[in-house]
């Protein structure tokens, strides 16, 4: 309700309240789990501009697979400074995006891999590729 | 650097992430002109040539990281006291301490809020005017500390050449001896009572009491009377 108050009084466009109103008429949707994707944050942080939200959402369509699929191939190799610094980058693109799950994911792998430990960042790539696709599928329900 | 034609302050943002990029972009593109750059290089080139108010800096980049951009940056003088804001994620604590450490101004995290980032560079533009008027005062200052102080060194050897003129004067004057007031004189032999109740020659006491000095010649009168008187001698 503060949400949708806020929203109101900052004269939001009406697909930020949309959203607020889907996010707080499903609760049980909601887990302690970080969120796939956030929208109302998202819009939160762009003044509530609908239009170039909706722009980043497209780049990143075609950005978060492709930086995804870049790191899963790097980790077939040994470069451990390369697979950090396409960690950090997804990492800061899934943070900008509000895609929190994914931000999450490519944190774990660019700390394995700033501690050397190939294994470990190896280990998460099919939690990492796992929570791309979800992330894309909430990306575009919304899009 | 001032954008001549609307006059905005100028923000470059190096950053090889094409979605922060953008992003800040379109926070930033209505009050502020905007300069890219996507690698440390890049940026070390556009910097060649511009001077922008204030830049944001990624700092995990390929090639060239952040640090190294930045360390490059405040070797130029014209920019080394320009406000450099680092990009980083929220939850980099290790990266802003290094960051904070090598004398960077602030952060901006992502995700950009656009109000955060807006304030951000705002104040630190506003400081970063304050600093230059600061210094631009502190130089004049400085300045006329420099003249104040040439000023006191020409006045002391002015005044060092006073004193000495002085001395040299007292000391001329202390030889000058001068005659003046009313001095008691025979109306008939011409001789002059001193000091002592003495009756002096008036050559005597002239020579005693100035810097005079007599050649003994004679006059046309008296040589006339003179000549006369030793041709009846013979």
């Amino acid at each position: 309700l503060r949400a949708l108050e806020s929203a109101c009084k900052t004269q939001y466009k009406r697909g930020k309240i949309t959203v607020i109103l889907e996010k707080n008429l499903h609760p049980g949707d909601q887990t302690d789990a970080p969120m796939l994707f956030d929208k109302v944050e998202l819009l939160d942080h762009f003044d509530g501009d609908e239009e170039f939200a909706q722009s980043i959402l497209d780049d990143a369509l075609t950005e978060i697979p492709k930086e995804v699929e870049g790191l899963i191939a790097l980790c077939g190799g040994e470069d451990l400074q390369a697979i950090r610094l396409l960690a950090h980058t997804i990492k800061g693109m899934a943070a900008n995006l509000c895609t929190n799950a994914l931000r999450d994911i490519a944190l774990k792998i660019e700390t394995a891999a700033k501690n050397d430990d190939l294994e470990s960042a190896r280990g998460l790539l099919p939690k990492l590729e796992q929570t791309t696709r979800m992330t894309l599928g909430e990306i575009r329900k919304l899009t | 650097m001032k954008n001549e034609s609307s006059n905005k302050k100028t923000v470059l943002i190096i950053d090889d992430e094409p979605l922060s990029v953008k992003i800040l972009s379109h926070q930033l593109e209505n009050e502020y002109s905007i300069i890219l750059a996507d690698s440390g290089r890049e940026a070390l080139e556009v910097i060649s040539h511009t001077t922008p108010d204030i830049i944001l800096l990624d700092l995990v980049m390929p090639e060239m990281d952040g640090y190294e951009v930045y360390k490059a940056i405040r070797m130029i003088r014209t920019l080394d006291s320009i406000p450099v804001l680092f990009i980083t994620v929220l939850s980099d604590a290790e990266c802003e301490a290094q960051g904070l450490e090598m004398g960077a101004n602030d952060y901006v995290h992502k995700p950009f809020i656009a109000d955060l980032v807006r304030l951000r560079i705002k104040n630190h533009l506003a400081f970063s005017q304050e600093r230059g008027l600061l210094l631009k005062r502190s130089e004049e200052l400085e300045e006329l500390n420099v003249k104040l102080h040439d000023e006191i060194a020409q006045r002391e050897i002015i005044q060092k050449a006073k004193k000495e003129l002085i001395v040299k004067l007292e000391a001329t004057l202390a030889q000058v001896k001068q005659l003046e007031g009313i001095i008691p004189i025979c109306m008939y032999c011409h001789k002059i009572r001193d000091d002592k109740d003495v009756w002096n020659q008036l050559v005597q006491y002239i020579s005693d009491h100035t810097e005079a000095k007599f050649s003994h010649g004679i006059c046309p009168e008296c040589a006339t009377t003179q000549y006369e008187i030793i041709g009846n001698m013979k």
